[in-house]
Parts: C-alpha cells; structure tokens; sequence
C-alpha cells in the first residue's frame, strides 16, 4: 500500500515550522553581538562597559577592601586621594595637603565643585563623617585601627585638619582605602537601596550574587567623562564561566581568575593583564603549641622552605620569593634580609636535632583552594626532608576563616593575605598574621616598640626602623612569607584608558573601547 | 475529589514542618560562621562579634528557629544575611530565569526523547537502529556540565554564534532571550531525552509483537499508520511517565548547568548561598525544593485518581 501523501507533508511542515520558527526567534538579531552594543571605535562616548566578577558585591563594606567591591567601588565613590602604582599619594577629591613641623597635623583642602549623586555639594562635614565610619567595628576597615589614632574636624567649609598624638605612615593609606560617602545615606547602603558616591557613575541596581548596573553620571565634576554610558558588572563565580565569558565576548574585563586561565590568557594577544595589587602567603605557626613554642625549631622551618621551587611550581614563576612582608617598593626596603631564610637543609636539620622536636608531627591547616593545595604540598616535603612529620587539615573556605578570626588553626596553617600596597605602617597593624591578635598568638613588648618605632619614623628614619624590625620578626620567625605572588585583572585589548589602583580597585573615568 | 485532597493535607503539613526542622539544622551543620563571611577573613574580633550581633546569630538555636518559623508563617521569609535583602525578593528575582530555563529544557527533552524513541523504535535498517542506539549511549554517558562545556567551546568560543554565557529574560526580548536558552536547555535535555528514547523505543519494539498490531497491518494499513495509530499511541504512556520523573532531576541538573553557562537561577542562588553561610537563604530554598516535590507528589496522586478509580476507591 503507498504510504499516505499525508505523512510525507507533516514532516515536511514540521521541519519546515521548525526551521522557519528558530529563524524567525533568531535569524534577526545576535546575542552574540549584544555585548559590543554601540561602544567601538575610538574614545567617543556611550555605550556599555562589561565586567565579570567571582565575588558578589557587598555594599556594606565599601569602608574594606573586598574583592566583591574591586570592580564598582571607584566607579560610585572616590577618595580624597590614593595612592599610583610607586605608592606616592594622588589628589582625588583633595586639592592640597599640608603636614606640621612634627608630623602630627595634617591639613587637607578639598575640592569645592564636588557633588554626591544625590545632587548635594560634598562638604568637609561628609570626609569627617567618613572616617569616623572607618573607625566602627560594623564597616570592617581593615585600617580601623589607624583610624582610631586620629582626631578628624571640619575646619572650613571644605577643609579637615587631622590630629594624631604620633607621626603615623598609614595616613595616606586610609585615605586610598576610605570612600567618601554620603552622610544623608549610608545608614541605607548595606541592602543596596542607597548608594551615594560622587564618582563618575551612577550606582542604579543591583541583583545580589548576580550583578550591579552603573549608569554614567551626567553631573561629574570632569567634563566629557566618562566615556561610557553604562557599566554591567556580572558576578560569575564559576571559574570556567568566567573565563567564557572573556573569551566569548561578554566581559570585558574578569577578575578572579585561575592561575591556569590566567597563564592561557597571557600567551594571548587579545587579552591585557593589569596588576592588580598581590597576595602575601604565609606559613604560620603557633607559638603556643608544640614544637613551634621553640624558636630554634621555627626558625628552622624558614632554613627549610624552598621558595624558588614554590615560585615556579605554584605560581609559574610569576611571583617574588622573599622572607620579607614588605614589597620593594617601600621606602627604605632591606633588600639585603630579603633571602634571610635561604634553603638550607642541613642548618635546618640541625636546629631540628637540637630542639628534641624530631619526628613531631606538624598538622598543617589551609582553605581547600588549588593554589594552597599546591604550596601545602611543596611545604609538606619541606618539612618532611628535615624530620618533621606534617600531615594536612584542608578546611573548606568558610570553615577556613572562621577558624583564622577565632585563632584555633592549630600548631601551623598556610594564610593568604590580598594586602600588597599598603605601606609597612599600615601592614603591621591590618595584616592578620602579624597584628596583635595574630593567629600565631605571638606578643611581646619589643614587638610592639619596634612597630611604633616604624610607624612614627619619618622618611630619614624609616629605613633603620624597617631593617629593625625586618630582623626582629625573621628571628622570631612566627610566621614564614612563602612567597608574594601578584593577582591580575584580565581586559580585551580593546578595552582602553582603563585603570586599576593599588589594591584591585578598577578605574573607568577614561575608559572606551577601541575599534 | 476533594475529600481526597484534604486528606492529604496534614500529611503534607506534618513533611514541611519536620523540613523545616532539617533546612534550618542543615546549613548551621557546615562548619563556619556567617558574621566572618560578611566580616571578612582579615576583621579583627571585635568586627566578627559586631556583625553576629546585628545578624541575631547570638542568640540560642531553638530561639532563632522558632523567629524563623514564626515568620515563614506570617509569610515573613527573612531577611538575606549577606546582601541585606528581604529572601522572597531574592527568590522572586531568580525563579524566572530557572523557570525558563527548566520549561523550554523540557520542551527540548519530551520532543527529542520521543524523537529518538520513534526512530529507534521504528522499523528502521539495522544501521539506523545501531546509529540511534549509538547516540543514545552517547548522550546518556554526557553529563550536562560536560555537554555544556563543549557547547560553549565550540559555538560559544570557537565558532561565536551563540552567547557563551548570561541570560536576557524571554519576557523580556524573546529573540535574544532564547539564544541564550538554547545552549543551557540542549545541554540539559540531551540526558534526560536519552533516556526517554530508550524507554520509549523499548515500549515500542514490545508494542510491535502485539496481536492488534498484527491485526491493523492484516486489515491493510500502511506501515507509517500502523506506527502512528498503534504502536506510537500505545506506547506514549510510558514515556509520558518518564517525562514526569524525569522533570525532578532536570530541576536538579539546572544547578549545574546555570553556573556553566553563568545563568542568574535559582541554583546559583542556592550555591553562592551555601559558600557565604546565608542560612536564611538556603533554609528557605530547602523548604521550597521540599514543598515543590510534595504538591507535584499531591497532583501525581490526584491525576492517578482522576485517571483510575481503583486508586480513588482504595484511599477511601
């Protein structure tokens, strides 16, 4: 029997209707282009800037530095001045500034054509209010003890002079740090519902764990600026997600990328690394457990640690193997203490033997990352080669950091510090591993003294004070630097004028797309 | 009917409740601290013990379950530890997008299921039969991440003709809305589809040896009406009995397939929520998986009764 006429037209239809469906839904317009919009060409502007971002924004610690808030926080707010990638501090909403013959009065002038989005001039009254919100346990300021050591006054309309009781070298590091908000708003910044900077864009939405929208903020104090019309910032905390979404075109800009993808991208033509500050990773170990309560054997410990092979194997060679936890950057940075702790196996052993604490068994705790599963593993021969018997505590991340607030990681533990950029001053008091309160559980009053010494030394006198206490924590050797390694932004190459300050912050005043 | 359905309510209310005794207990299971999450890694002491403070996490557990439950009933889901915001907004923002999602991905799994089915339950040469059984396996041993990941290589990175990720809402532009569906719903589909065909096309080869098979190609009709009319018909049930199931574990795979693709759902939501220990958050979506399940069992139950009367009969 011929099969029905029928059968042969469904099927014709419904390819047909198929087909003629998908072209009608798609055939018209690409999403693939969606994200170019109308931003190509040479800096004109308009158009819409796309960033990708592993972590969620947290307008509630805009007064921190969050990784979540690296990619809107100098988009919607500004400084009264930060510091340029030689760490010399740069007017931003100040005019001037000007020290006393002691050091310990600083008066600053501010720009007076300054307005918050919210269309109310910006005062001397709001810098005030600003730094006294640093000085709030709530707002988590990494500097919040710096800004405890000052006395902030409005003396003029756009004036505030600042007192201390002692010179301090972290000044200017707070006010890199510290946002310049809106004192009628902030209460309301936490959820997101007001968010009041004076930056070149505008805060407008944001989808928590999913993105933030800026729009250009047609009242900015720069005139023509910014380029861009709009900023999306996509949260992507799938780290292959994310690096589609750089490759395929949807970002311009990524943070938070693997080491891996980040190696793959640097190969790249197309694609642009920009500094973005670094990480400290220190080993740390508890001096008030066994064998680390003697310091011959934590000292050798730093003999034992084969940082070169660490720069290479975890880090691909793109990082700095030193034992200091300063960058040489700083002003009077002891280069010459730098390899203190050379690998030398040997010594190690010996100091080992001498102390009885052979064949102790070390329990090393780190956050279940690649990166710190990798230096855990290299940390782990290194002990074994001189007698000791670690074994590994991987902690998920938030289990991790409750642990590290709460001090109880036990004998040894691998950190990550994101503080590269900051001045030693403002290191020794915000940088966990060595404040007071450290992990380490690590106090003694000529600790204290050599770290005064260094915050109150002016620039003839910094550099003593800073081999001083170099030397003071390398012997003391509660915590060993592994390695500095640097994290990086990745932007298409299209994207120009953009910048990134110390810290990780992005910059997009003079941003545009280039044809 | 309805006699029916209100005895099933108490069982329904009695599953919530001991829910939410296991949503609430689950998250505070993992080890670490919401207020340090929030606080950051690096906060002093004083900062951790500031933002516990304000969260409430201070005060004791049966307190803080019974403030949770007392406004989960006064329909009062929370407030998000992390972002501030009220949790039913942040359901309500992403529910779409896995709603999407989940409804064209099982479009695509019902249509290509019963496509493969056909095909291979079909009298096809064996050729065919071995090339469909050849996808089928294909296809069931892929996993939605790894079809995924492929999809965005190849037609995302390699080949740009589809967004590599993101999402447009389809209420919101349709035709761009569903270029970025496509690839997420096909890497979704293609397991689930598989194993449809194989059930279907296993139905119909046992269909084909039934006597009103015979019959209906002894009274003349064609081999394609004999399909249609016969074989297919009688053997859609059981397919339709797996699309039903079959929708429970697509919900479940959108939580992979949404962080590939960078999709905004609510999988991503319960994932992100989960690492930053947002109780409240991940307590409600437990509870609505937990519910969710509950009246899709309630309706299967009552689509049986409807359908046969012996269930009916035999609850009363």
């Amino acid at each position: 029997m011929p099969s029905s006429p029928l059968s042969v037209s469904r099927r014709t239809l419904l390819a047909g209707g198929v087909s003629t469906a998908f072209l009608a839904l798609t055939g018209c317009r690409s999403a693939v282009d969606e994200p170019a919009g109308t931003a190509a060409g040479a800096p004109v502007r308009g158009g819409t800037l796309h960033l990708a971002a592993s972590a969620d924004a947290q307008p509630g610690a805009v007064m921190a530095n969050r990784a979540g808030n690296w990619m809107w926080r100098r988009l919607v707010f500004e400084p009264i001045a930060e510091l340029d990638d030689q760490r010399r501090p740069q007017p931003v909403l100040a005019e001037n500034w000007t020290y006393n013959a002691e050091r310990t009065q600083l008066v600053v002038d501010l720009r007076d054509d300054v307005v918050f989005h919210s269309g109310r001039p910006m005062t001397a009254e709001d810098v005030v209010y600003s730094l006294e919100q640093v000085k709030d346990a709530k707002n988590a300021s990494q500097l919040r003890a710096v800004a405890l050591k000052l006395t902030v006054k409005a003396t003029g309309a756009h004036q505030v002079t600042i007192t201390m009781d002692k010179p301090s070298d972290s000044l200017f590091d707070l006010f890199h740090l510290t946002a310049i908000v809106d004192r009628d708003s902030f209460g309301q910044i936490a959820d997101g519902g007001a968010v009041v900077g004076t930056g070149p864009f505008v805060w407008k939405q944001w989808r928590p764990k999913a993105g933030i929208s800026l729009e250009r903020n047609p009242k900015y104090r720069v005139a023509d600026r910014p380029y861009f019309d709009k900023v999306e910032v996509a949260v992507i905390a799938d780290a292959t997600a994310l690096q589609s979404a750089l490759r395929g075109g949807r970002a311009h800009l990524a943070n938070g990328l693997t080491s891996t993808d980040i190696a793959a991208l640097k190969a790249d033509s197309a694609y642009i690394l920009e500094n973005a500050g670094g990480v400290f990773y220190p080993l740390g170990l508890n001096v008030t457990a066994a064998p680390f309560d003697k310091k011959e054997v934590r000292q050798a410990v730093g003999y034992a640690l084969d940082r070169e092979r660490i720069k290479a194997q975890v880090f691909g060679g793109d990082a700095t193997a030193s034992d200091l936890w300063w960058t040489p950057t700083e002003n009077g940075y002891p280069k010459d203490l730098a390899a203190h702790y050379s690998l030398q196996l040997d010594k190690a052993k010996a100091l080992i033997e001498q102390a009885g604490a052979k064949g102790a068994k070390v329990p090393i705790a780190f956050a279940n990352l690649p990166t710190m599963k990798s230096l855990f593993e290299i940390v782990r021969f290194n002990l074994e080669q001189i007698g000791l018997a670690p074994e590994a505590v991987a902690l998920d991340t938030a289990e991790f950091d409750a642990r590290q607030v709460a001090g109880t990681l036990g004998p040894a533990f691998l950190l990550l510090h994101g503080m590269v950029g900051f001045s030693a001053a403002t290191i020794v008091d915000a940088m966990p591993s060595l404040r007071a309160g450290n992990p380490s559980k690590y106090a003694d009053p000529q600790y204290d003294t050599l770290k005064a010494g260094l915050q109150q030394a002016d620039d003839n006198g910094r550099p003593k004070a800073l081999t001083d206490l170099s030397t003071y924590l390398l012997d003391s050797a509660f915590s060993h630097v592994t390695a500095v390694a640097p994290q990086y932004h990745v932007r298409t190459a299209k994207l120009t004028g953009l910048t990134t300050v110390p810290l990780g912050c992005v910059v997009a005043t003079d941003a545009y797309l280039a044809a | 009917m309805l006699t029916f359905l209100l005895r099933r309510l108490p069982s329904l209310a009695g599953v919530l409740l001991a829910s939410s005794v296991i949503a609430f207990a689950l998250p505070r299971l993992a080890p670490g601290d919401p207020a340090v999450t929030i606080a950051g890694p690096d906060a002093a002491p004083e900062a951790v013990a500031a933002v516990r403070d304000a969260l409430g996490l201070d005060r004791s557990l049966p307190s803080q379950y019974l403030h949770w439950l007392g406004g989960v009933l006064s329909g009062d889901l929370g407030t998000s530890f992390t972002t501030g915001r009220p949790v039913a907004e942040l359901l309500a923002d992403r529910a779409a997008s896995t709603v999407e999602l989940a409804v064209v991905a099982a479009l695509l799994m019902s249509l290509l299921g019963i496509g493969l089915g056909v095909l291979g339950g079909n009298r096809r040469s064996p050729a065919v039969r071995a090339a469909v059984d050849g996808v089928s396996s294909a296809l069931l041993a892929a996993p939605p991440f790894l079809t995924g990941l492929l999809l965005v290589l190849a037609l995302g990175i390699a080949y740009p003709v589809l967004p590599a990720g993101g999402e447009v809402s389809l209420l919101d532009d349709p035709v761009i809305g569903i270029q970025y569906l496509i690839m997420p719903a096909v890497a979704l589909a293609l397991p689930q589809a598989a194993a449809i065909g194989r059930l279907v096309q296993t139905e119909m080869r046992r269909n084909r040896g039934e006597e009103f098979v015979d019959l209906a190609t002894a009274k003349g009709l064609s081999p394609g009406q004999v399909t249609r009319r016969h074989v297919l018909r009688t053997s859609l049930g059981t397919g339709a009995v797996a699309i039903g199931l079959r929708l429970g574990e697509l919900l479940a795979g959108a939580i992979v397939v949404e962080a590939v693709f960078a999709r905004n759902g609510l999988g991503t939501l319960a994932v992100a929520s989960m690492a930053g220990r947002d109780y409240l958050v991940v307590q409600v979506l437990v509870l609505l998986a937990v519910a969710v399940a509950a009246v899709i069992q309630i309706l299967t139950e009552l689509v049986l009764a409807w359908l046969d009367p012996r269930v009916r009969l035999g609850a009363s």
